[in-house]
This record gives structure tokens, sequence and C-alpha cells, in this order.
């Protein structure tokens, strides 16, 4: 009597086991997602300490004149390496640098925002002019020869390649370290913050050093 | 009921394995049954579309505007920051610690239809694309009226270095999946163009896919800064 109670029993919990199994694979599996393409987490970015000296160096600003970095001494510098033939990060990120002078409000003009041009052949001043105008003329755009770019470079800790995808050799690709970098109005460099950082964030960092 | 008692026990045994047997028999029943309504339930979202082009949905369809995105308002938490072009032309001339010549100046406050801001300009076309068939199908080239060319394009990370590469086998849409064009990720390089891409304007993409499909995207210019 006992066993014939039972079986019955089992029988329904297993079946309402499996039920809840799969409604929970279901959901899972078959979710639609809502957000695509989930945002990274906020990184509050690398804070450098104690902060690193740079040598001086100079390059070509956008009107063809030469800048040092020591000429923005007194300013927090926002600096970040990239091409105006990139279509996707380089606009992102110089899009955010609007969002973080917009976040500074006063205190961006504290702040330089630059871009320097890794791919000086193609990038000449008046490139860089049309290209930063486009997004806000108060942006800095420097490029200079090879050497000096891979000597600055390093002392970042930047890597930029040429990447060839046809045979003609016109069209390429540059490869390279997107992250952002904020030197200290005294020049060393303070905060390095990762591609698609918050711009409240960067802001919040930068207004630390002013 | 002393004869019984060996039987109990035997009968305890063979009940009990019944017992689960019949449940798992149940169980897999139950699974098939709902699997057959999810996929079920997942022809009809296809029948609800519109016809023979259902299959594949693009939706959300944007490029980036390659002018007026200096002039346009930045949405942060602090407000009242939107600098008019106006403004902004001025304000080139007077960059922090350096002494812009009179032409440059120009140069960069008139950044409309310039000769770079066209044929030697580059700039990305974002969507999603929805494969609800059941099998995979394969974005294989893009064209736009406007453009020399479409690449589309798949942007990596290597550490915090960003990797760049052309997708030459095409874009697979896998079955019944979902795949997001988003800045950072996967987007079509839209590069050689007469004329800027203003916001608010509309560009035509035209998406082939293996399967032999056609469809034509009305793509909305944005400065991404919404």
């Amino acid at each position: 009597m006992k066993r014939s109670r039972l079986f019955p029993a089992r029988i329904v919990a297993l079946a309402l086991l499996g039920a809840i199994v799969l409604a929970g694979c279901g959901a899972l599996s078959s979710g639609d997602d809502p957000t695509p393409g989930p945002s990274p987490t906020p990184l509050p970015g690398t804070v450098l300490d104690p902060p690193k000296d740079l040598e001086d160096f100079t390059l070509t600003d956008q009107a063809g004149d030469p800048l040092s970095l020591s000429d923005l001494r007194g300013e927090a510098v926002v600096m970040f390496f990239g091409y105006t033939h990139c279509p996707d990060i380089c606009p992102t990120t110089i899009a955010d640098f609007k969002r973080v002078k917009a976040d500074l409000g006063d205190d961006a003009s504290k702040v330089a925002f630059v871009f320097v041009s890794v791919d000086p052949d193609r990038d000449t001043p008046g490139h860089l002019a049309t290209y930063l105008g486009n997004f806000d003329p108060d942006f800095i755009g420097i490029t200079g020869d090879e050497l000096t770019l891979r000597g600055i470079a390093q002392q970042f800790g930047v890597f930029f390649q040429r990447s060839n995808y046809d045979e003609s050799g016109d069209n390429y690709l540059v490869d390279h370290t997107a992250s952002t970098f904020v030197v200290g109005p005294e020049g060393r460099l303070r905060i390095v913050y990762p591609y698609d950082t918050d711009p409240s964030i960067i802001a919040d960092g930068i207004r630390k050093l002013l | 009921m002393t004869e019984m008692k060996p039987v109990q026990p035997r009968r305890g045994i063979r009940g009990g394995w019944m017992s689960w047997a019949i449940g798992l028999v149940l169980l897999v029943g139950v699974l098939a049954v709902v699997y057959i309504w999810q996929n079920g339930s997942d022809d009809g979202d296809e029948d609800n579309g519109s016809a023979a082009s259902s299959d594949i949905v693009i939706e959300n369809a944007w490029v980036r505007a390659t002018t007026g995105l200096a002039a346009a308002p930045v949405v942060t938490e602090a407000a009242g920051m939107d600098m008019p072009a106006a403004g902004a032309t001025e304000a080139a001339g007077d960059m922090a610690g350096m002494d812009m010549p009179a032409e440059a100046t120009e140069a960069a406050g008139d950044m409309g239809g310039m000769e770079m801001g066209s044929s030697d300009a580059v700039t990305a076309a974002y969507m999603t694309i929805t494969n609800n068939a059941d099998e995979e199908d394969v974005l294989t080239a893009v064209t736009c009226a406007d453009t020399r060319e479409v690449q589309i394009h798949e942007t990596t990370m290597n550490g915090d270095v960003m990797q760049m590469r052309p997708l030459t086998e095409g874009l697979t849409i896998p079955a019944d999946s979902t795949v997001t064009l988003e800045p950072g990720g996967i987007h079509l390089m839209l590069l050689g163009f007469d004329a800027d891409f203003e916001p608010g304007q509309t560009v035509q993409l035209v998406l082939t896919f293996a399967s032999g499909k056609e469809l034509t995207v009305d793509a909305e210019v944005r400065t991404g800064m919404e």
C-alpha cells in the first residue's frame, strides 16, 4: 500500500523537476537579449604610483607648427594614439573625449585633448585639422616622423603597426594601443584608461590631478 | 500473511524501479512536448514577419556622421555644454599653447565639405542582423551608392591593442541568432565618398547574403554621441 502511494508521487516529482529544468534552460537559451553587446564593467583605470617621468618630445600639430609636450605644462593632457582612417575605435574614443570635456565643465579649460596620429603618411596636418575640427576644434592633433613616434610610443608603452590587407598597399589598417593616457599638469604620466572607459570616470580621474 | 513477507521487499524493489522508469519516460515526454512547443512558437514568429525576406531582419542601422559632430550637443550628466558651431570656429584660433596661422584657423573652423572630408575619409555603419531561419547565413557583400567601397570588418582587442581586420570570408549569422555590429566590434567600414555624411541623413546599404537574399537597409546618419 505504501509503495503504490509513492508511485505517482515520484512520477509527478520527476516530471515537475524536468519541467523546471527545461523552463530554466529555455529561459536561458531562447532569451532575446534586451541589451546587445554588454558594455564592460567600468574600470577605474591604472593610476601610476609613482607617476612616470616623460622625456619631452616635439611633433607637428594640425596647424603645421611644432608642439612639444612641455608646451602643455600646467594643463592635464589627455592623449590617444590612433589614425584618422580608423572607422571604429578612434572616432568612438574621440567622441568620448567630447563627453569627458563636457563632464569637466569649467575645468576643461585646464585640460588639453591630444590625438597623436601613428599614421603620418596619410595624416597630414591639414587632414588632422579637418578630422579633429569635426569633433572639436580645440582638440589637438599631432604627428611626426616614424622614428620620433616610435620613441614616444615606447615611453607610453604604446604599440602600433601597419597591417596591409590588399596587394596594392594603398589601403592599410594600423593596429594600435587603444588606451587613453592622462599626463598631469606637471608633465608626468599619471593614469592609463583602457578603451571604452566611461567618460565620467576619466573626467573624475582628471579632476583629481588639477 | 507470513507468505507475503518475502514478496513484500521484492515488490518494493520492482515498484521503486518501475516508478523511476515511468517517471523518466514522462520526463522525456515533457521535454519533447516543450521542445516542439518552443520550436513551434519560433515558427509562429517567422510567419508573422513580412514573407520571404523575414528570415533575415536588420534593425537599428546607423552610420557615424563625418561632419556636424562639433556642433552636436554632448549628452552627459553635466548639462549645458553644447557648443554652437560659430563659437567652436572662434575657439579654433585660441588653441592651448599654440600659435595658429590664420589659414589654419580657417581650415579647422570651416570643416564642412573639404577635400579630405570626402574621398579620403572613412566611417562606419552599425546594426543588428537577426537570422530567423533554421540555417546559418553569411553576409558576403555590402554596397552603398554613396561610397566607393564597403568592407565588413571586425575589431578585436589583443590586450590593450586594437586590431581591425576585414572579414574576407564574410560575416556568419548563425541560425536563430542575432549578430550585433557595434562600436568596438564588428562594423561595416565605408570608404571613398564625395559628400560628407550629415546627422539626420539616410544612407542606403545593400546587404547580400550567401543564401542569395539581398536586403536594402536605410541607415540613419548619427553622431554616435546621442
